[in-house]
C-alpha cells in the first residue's frame, strides 16, 4: 500500500440507492466511508423510470436502512396497477394488482431529486460519525492499480484516493465497471432506453381523475400499437403533485425502427385514453432520460474484482421484464449485502474476499435469481429463435390467432397470465409479447375511446431549452470518433435529445461536400447532453461522464 | 448603487488605526494585538512628500492602467500645488530590462521625475527583487548621485496598479514601508479631514484636523456600497506613504506630451544572487481572441448555412463590410457541426466567434440573425440587443418570438439583397411581418 494516498477504509462512488444503502450499512459497521457523488447534489444526475419496490423476499428494503425515507422523501405509494393494451383507439385494460402485490411489501413512486438528496444528507450524517463523509461534485474517472491490482479511484478533481473496499454505484454507464472490463456496451440489444416526462398535475386533480384517495397512487402501463412497432411500452405513475409518464424500448428495437425517443413519448401522450387525465391541460416540468440495463442478460453473476465490488445498474442489476421495472429495490440490496460481505470478511488478507462474499449473498438471497431467472435462460434459445417468433407472429396475424385470443376463455386467461409472475418472467424479448400480442388483445377485447386528447407536448428545442446545463466549455465528455453515417448516424434517431432535421441537439446528419462529392457525416454537439450513454452503445464514440458538477442537472429526475 | 462616503458623513468611521485599512472598531483594547509592535524603521514627524506611481510594464511596454495612473497623479498634485501652494511632484518608478526608454514616457505621460533600476534579471516580475528594490528607492537609499534629486524621507502617497503583480508589489512594498495599503481603489482625491479618535489625536476629547489626506474610494460588495479609505499618522507613529493600488480603466491616460521635460534618474543598487533564486523557466501570453462586444451591429450565421456553408460565410462577410462598424458571429451549432469550409472563411468558423450561452455576450444596436434558429441558448446570448432582424425560411423558427423583424425567405436570397440595400443606403424590401414578441427590454 502506497503511503502517498489519502486512504479510507472503503470509498463509494456514486450516492443513488444502491450507493446510499452500500454507504449506511458501512457506517452501521463501523467502517471509514467516503462517499464521492458527481453530481451538485445526489439525484441530480438520476431519472426513475420506475418504481420503488420493497420485497417480502428481500434481504434489504429502503426503509430497513433509512428509516422515515417513505414520509420524507418518496411519493404516493401505488395502490392501483393496471396495464392497457392499445390498439388504435381501441383498448383493453387489465387489471395487475395481483402481479404487483406478488411478494411486495410496499411500492412508491419516486422523484430522484428529491429521495436522492435525501438519501445524500442521511449518508452524510451516517459516514461522517466513521470518519468519512459524502463529497459531491467529485467525479471518479478511473481505477487505481498497484502492481495491477485495483487498490482505488482516481478523480478528476482529487489525488487517487485508496481503499480497502469500492463499491461501484455510479450507474449504468459505469466508468469503474468497464475500467475493470466488467461490463461494456457492445449490445443494443442489453439495454433499454428509458425516456420520461414530469407532468404538473393538483394533487385533487390527481385524486379526482385517478379516481383515488390522498394517500393513494396509480400506475398504468401501455402497450400495443402506440410505439412504430419498437419493442416496450409506456408508464405513467402519480406523485404527489405531478406524473411521471414516460417510455422504456429495447435499445436495438429503437435502432431497427430507427424510431425518435421523443416522438414516441408524444405518441402516448397525445393518446386519446390519456385525454382523461389531462383534460386538456398539458404542463411539463421536465423531459429526461436514461439507458437501463437488462438485468437477465447482463447482471453480472460475479461483481467484483480485486477491491472493487459493483451494486445496481453499474452491475447490470436491473429486471426488465414485460410490464416489471425493477431497479433500485435489488440496488439497494447489492449495496447493503456488499457492505455486509466486507464487514465479515474485513481480517481477511485475500482482496477479493468481499467480493466472493458478496457474490454469495447475492445467490443465497435469491436476488441474483430475480435478476437473471433461470426459466429465461432455458426458453429464450427457443422463444427468441427467429424462426420460432415468425412463426407465433404468422399464427396471430391469421384467422385462426383472432379467434384463438378473441374467444372469452382467452379473455380470462389472458388475465391470470398476465398476472403470472412465474410466465411473465419467462416472457421473450421478441415483439410478440410487447407489440403483436397486446395489439391483437385490443383488437377483439377492446372498446373504442372517444375522447380527443388536444394537447401539445412541448417540442424538442423547448424541452432542451427548459433543462438545466452548466456546460463544460472547451471539454466535451464524449468524443465522435467515427463521424460516418454507417458507424454512428444511429445516434441522431435514438439519441433521446436529437432528431432528424433538427440542427439543436446532440448529434446531426450533415451533407457534406468534399472535391465534388457529397458524404453524409454526422456531427456532435455535447451542450445538449442528458449523459443517458444511449450514444455509446449506438455511435462509435469515445464516452466519458462529464466532470463533477458539470453537464445537465435534473431538478425532479 | 448607493454610495456610502463615509469621510463626509462620520469622520471617526473613515479614520484608520495602526496601518490597518479598515473602518475603525470602538477599541476594546483586544482587536489590535500588534499596536504597540515595535517598527524597527518607524518614523515620527518625517518629512514627506510627492506622489508616487509604480509603472508596471509588460513585454517592454508600460500597461495601459500605468498611464492612467500617472494622469490622475498629475491633476491631483496639479490641484495639490492650487490648494495648499506647495509644488511637489508626481515620481514616476519603475525596473525592468532595458528600461530607460519606458522611464521617458512616463514623463509624457505627466510625470516630473521617473526613476528606474535597470537590469536584465528584472525583465519579468519577481517578489523579492521588485520588493526589495521598490522599497529601497522610496526610502531614498543609494547613491548620492541617484538620490540628491529629492530631500524626504519617504513620499507622500504612492499607488500601484490593481493588477495581479500590482496587488501583490503593493502589499509587499507598504508592509516594507511600514504603511497601510488601501486595495482595488476606483477614485482618488486629496482633501483634509477632521478626526476625533484619541489613537490619531494623542489625547481623548480633542478634535484635530490633517491636511493633504489622500480619500481612496474602493467598491464593496461588488460595488454595492463605496467606502472611503484614510491612512493617518499617530501622534507617535508615522503612517506614510499613503498608498493605494488602482483598478485598471478607473482613470483617463493624458494625451504624451514628448516634448515634455522632467528629470530621468537610474537607480543604484546591488542586487544579491538571492534574490533570483526564484527562475522563471517558461512563460506565455494568452491569445486575446475575438471581441463581438462594442459594435454597432452583429450578423449572427446559424444552420441554415448547410447547403453551402463557404457562401453562407462569405454572404455573412460582405454584409458585415457594408455596415461601418460590425462584426460577424455564429451559433452554437456551426461551431460543433461537420461543415467544410474553405480556406478564405475558416477562420470565421471558429468558437471565438460563437454567441450564446457558453460562447459570447453581445448587444448591438442591430442583430441580424440569418438561418439562426432561435435556441435558448443562443438567446441569453443576444436578446439585449436593441434592434433584432431575423432571416429565416420557417417562421415558426423560435428566433421569430423575440424577434422585432422577421424576414420569411432564403437568406442566400436574402442577404445580399440587405448588403445592396446598406451599401446604398435605402431599401426596396417590403416589411412582410412584424414579428411577434420583439418587446424592447430597455
Amino acid at each position: 500500500m502506497t503511503d502517498d494516498y489519502e486512504h479510507y477504509e472503503a470509498v463509494v462512488v456514486g450516492c443513488g440507492p444502491g450507493g446510499a444503502a452500500a454507504a449506511a450499512r458501512l457506517a452501521d459497521h463501523g467502517v471509514e466511508t467516503l462517499v464521492l457523488e458527481r453530481g451538485t447534489e445526489a439525484g441530480s444526475k438520476n431519472v426513475s423510470g420506475g418504481l420503488l419496490y420493497a420485497e417480502d423476499s428481500a434481504p434489504y428494503t429502503l426503509e430497513d436502512l433509512f428509516d422515515g425515507v417513505r414520509e420524507e422523501a418518496t411519493e404516493r405509494p401505488v395502490t392501483d396497477y393496471y396495464i392497457h393494451n392499445v390498439a388504435g383507439n381501441s383498448v383493453k385494460t387489465y387489471d395487475l394488482g395481483d402481479l404487483h402485490e406478488h411478494d411486495t411489501e410496499w411500492c412508491d413512486a419516486v422523484l430522484r431529486r428529491e429521495m436522492d438528496s435525501w438519501l445524500e444528507r442521511r449518508v452524510h450524517e451516517k459516514t461522517s460519525e466513521t470518519g468519512g463523509g459524502v463529497l459531491t461534485n467529485v467525479r471518479v474517472n478511473g481505477l487505481l492499480r498497484e502492481d495491477g491490482e485495483i487498490v482505488g479511484v482516481t478523480c478528476d478533481e482529487l489525488d487517487p484516493i485508496t481503499a480497502d473496499l469500492i463499491v461501484a454505484a455510479d450507474g449504468v454507464n459505469s466508468e469503474l465497471a468497464r475500467d475493470a472490463g466488467l461490463m461494456d456496451w457492445e449490445e443494443p440489444d442489453e439495454w433499454f432506453q428509458g425516456v420520461k416526462a414530469v407532468v404538473d398535475m393538483d394533487p385533487d386533480a390527481i385524486d379526482d381523475r385517478f379516481d383515488i384517495d390522498p394517500d393513494e397512487g396509480a400506475a398504468h402501463l401501455f402497450s400495443g400499437d402506440l410505439f412504430e412497432d419498437v419493442r416496450g411500452g409506456g408508464f405513467l405513475y402519480t406523485n404527489e403533485d405531478s406524473l411521471s409518464i414516460g417510455t422504456v424500448f429495447h435499445l436495438d428495437s429503437l435502432v431497427e425502427q430507427e424510431a425518435e425517443p421523443h416522438e414516441l413519448l408524444d405518441a402516448l401522450l397525445t393518446h386519446p385514453l390519456l385525454a382523461g387525465w389531462f383534460k386538456n391541460e398539458y404542463r411539463e416540468r421536465e423531459y429526461a432520460a436514461k439507458l437501463v440495463p437488462d438485468s437477465k442478460k447482463v447482471a453480472h453473476r460475479e461483481p467484483y474484482r480485486d477491491r472493487l465490488v459493483l451494486v445496481g445498474d453499474a452491475a447490470g442489476q436491473m429486471q426488465a421484464q414485460g410490464p416489471i421495472i425493477k431497479g433500485m429495490n435489488h440496488a439497494v440490496t447489492a449495496g447493503a449485502l456488499a457492505a455486509d460481505a466486507f464487514a465479515v470478511t474485513r481480517g481477511n488478507t485475500d482482496p477479493e474476499a468481499a467480493g466472493r462474499r458478496y457474490t454469495k449473498l447475492l445467490e443465497d438471497s435469491g436476488t441474483m435469481d430475480k435478476l437473471r431467472p433461470r426459466r429465461y435462460e432455458l426458453t429464450r434459445t427457443v422463444g427468441e429463435h427467429d424462426a420460432v417468433t415468425n412463426a407465433v407472429e404468422r399464427v396471430l396475424d391469421s384467422r385462426l390467432g383472432s379467434l384463438a385470443v378473441g374467444n372469452p376463455i382467452a379473455d380470462r386467461l389472458l388475465q391470470r397470465a398476465y398476472n403470472s409472475p412465474f410466465l411473465v418472467s419467462m416472457l421473450p424479448d421478441t415483439k410478440t409479447g410487447y407489440v403483436s400480442l397486446p395489439t391483437l388483445i385490443a383488437e377483439e377485447h377492446g372498446k373504442t375511446v372517444y375522447w380527443e386528447n388536444e394537447i401539445e407536448p412541448p417540442t424538442l428545442a423547448e424541452r432542451i431549452g427548459d433543462l438545466t446545463y452548466d456546460t463544460d466549455v472547451g471539454n466535451p465528455h464524449i468524443e465522435l470518433r467515427d463521424a460516418s453515417a454507417a458507424a454512428s448516424g444511429a445516434a441522431v434517431s435514438a439519441c433521446p435529445v436529437s432528431a432528424r432535421d433538427f440542427g439543436g441537439g446532440c448529434y446531426r446528419s450533415e451533407a457534406v461536400k468534399t472535391n465534388g462529392t457529397e458524404e453524409t457525416l454526422v456531427s456532435l454537439d455535447t451542450q445538449p447532453c442528458v449523459e443517458c450513454g444511449t450514444c455509446a452503445v449506438v455511435a462509435d464514440t469515445e464516452w466519458e461522464h462529464p466532470r463533477g458538477g458539470k453537464g445537465v442537472e435534473y431538478r425532479e429526475g | 448603487m448607493t454610495t456610502n462616503d463615509d469621510s463626509e458623513t462620520d469622520p471617526d468611521e473613515a479614520e484608520s488605526d495602526d496601518g490597518e485599512m479598515n473602518e475603525t472598531e470602538p477599541d476594546d483594547g483586544l482587536s489590535h494585538p500588534t499596536r504597540d509592535k515595535k517598527h524597527v524603521r518607524a518614523l515620527t514627524d518625517g518629512d514627506y512628500a510627492d506622489m508616487w506611481v509604480f509603472c508596471e510594464t509588460q513585454g517592454g511596454e508600460l500597461l495601459e492602467v500605468s498611464k492612467e495612473m500617472l494622469g490622475k497623479a498629475r491633476e491631483l498634485m496639479d490641484g495639490f500645488e492650487d490648494d495648499y501652494g506647495d509644488e511637489e511632484d508626481v515620481v514616476a518608478f519603475l525596473m525592468g530590462d532595458d528600461c530607460e526608454g519606458l522611464a521617458e514616457e512616463c514623463i509624457a505621460y505627466g510625470a516630473d521625475v521617473a526613476v528606474y533600476h535597470d537590469d536584465e534579471r528584472l525583465e519579468r516580475f519577481l517578489h523579492k527583487p521588485y520588493t526589495e528594490i521598490a522599497a529601497h528607492i522610496a526610502r531614498g537609499e543609494g547613491t548620492v548621485e541617484s538620490t540628491d534629486w529629492r530631500e524626504y524621507d519617504k513620499p507622500r502617497y504612492i499607488l500601484f496598479p490593481a493588477t495581479n503583480n500590482g496587488r501583490d508589489l503593493s502589499a509587499k512594498v507598504q508592509a516594507e514601508l511600514d504603511s497601510g495599503l488601501a486595495s482595488d481603489c476606483s477614485d482618488l482625491f486629496i482633501e483634509e479631514n477632521e478626526v476625533s479618535n484619541p489613537v490619531k489625536t494623542g489625547e481623548p476629547g480633542v478634535k484635530k484636523t490633517v491636511e493633504k489626506v489622500l480619500h481612496m474610494k474602493r467598491p464593496d460588495f461588488s460595488g454595492f456600497e463605496y467606502s472611503t479609505i484614510l491612512c493617518l499618522d499617530n501622534p507617535d507613529r508615522d503612517f506614510h506613504p499613503q498608498g493605494a493600488s488602482v483598478i485598471p480603466g478607473s482613470f483617463e491616460p493624458l494625451e504624451p506630451d514628448y516634448d515634455r521635460e522632467g528629470l530621468v534618474v537610474e537607480h543604484e543598487m546591488d542586487l544579491p544572487d538571492d534574490w533570483f533564486r526564484v527562475e522563471i523557466s517558461d512563460y506565455d501570453r494568452l491569445e486575446a481572441g475575438i471581441d463581438l462586444t462594442g459594435h454597432d451591429v452583429i450578423v449572427c450565421l446559424g444552420r441554415g448555412i448547410a447547403d453551402d456553408p463557404t457562401a453562407g460565410m462569405e454572404l455573412g462577410l460582405d454584409l458585415v463590410d457594408a455596415f461601418e462598424d460590425a462584426e460577424l458571429g455564429i451559433t452554437r451549432g456551426i461551431v460543433t457541426s461537420s461543415y467544410q469550409f474553405e480556406g478564405h472563411v475558416e477562420a470565421y468558423s471558429k468558437e471565438e466567434r460563437q454567441i450564446g450561452e457558453t460562447g459570447q455576450v453581445v448587444a448591438p444596436d442591430i442583430y441580424i440573425a440569418a438561418g439562426v434558429s432561435g435556441a435558448v441558448q443562443h438567446k441569453v446570448g443576444m436578446d439585449e440587443s436593441d434592434t433584432v432582424v431575423a432571416i429565416n425560411t420557417d417562421t415558426d423558427a423560435r428566433i421569430r418570438d423575440f424577434s422585432d423583424y422577421f424576414i420569411e425567405g432564403d437568406l442566400f436570397e436574402v442577404l445580399p439583397r440587405l448588403t445592396t440595400a446598406v451599401e446604398a443606403g435605402e431599401t426596396s424590401l417590403e416589411a412582410e411581418a412584424v414579428a411577434d414578441g420583439g418587446e424592447d427590454d430597455d
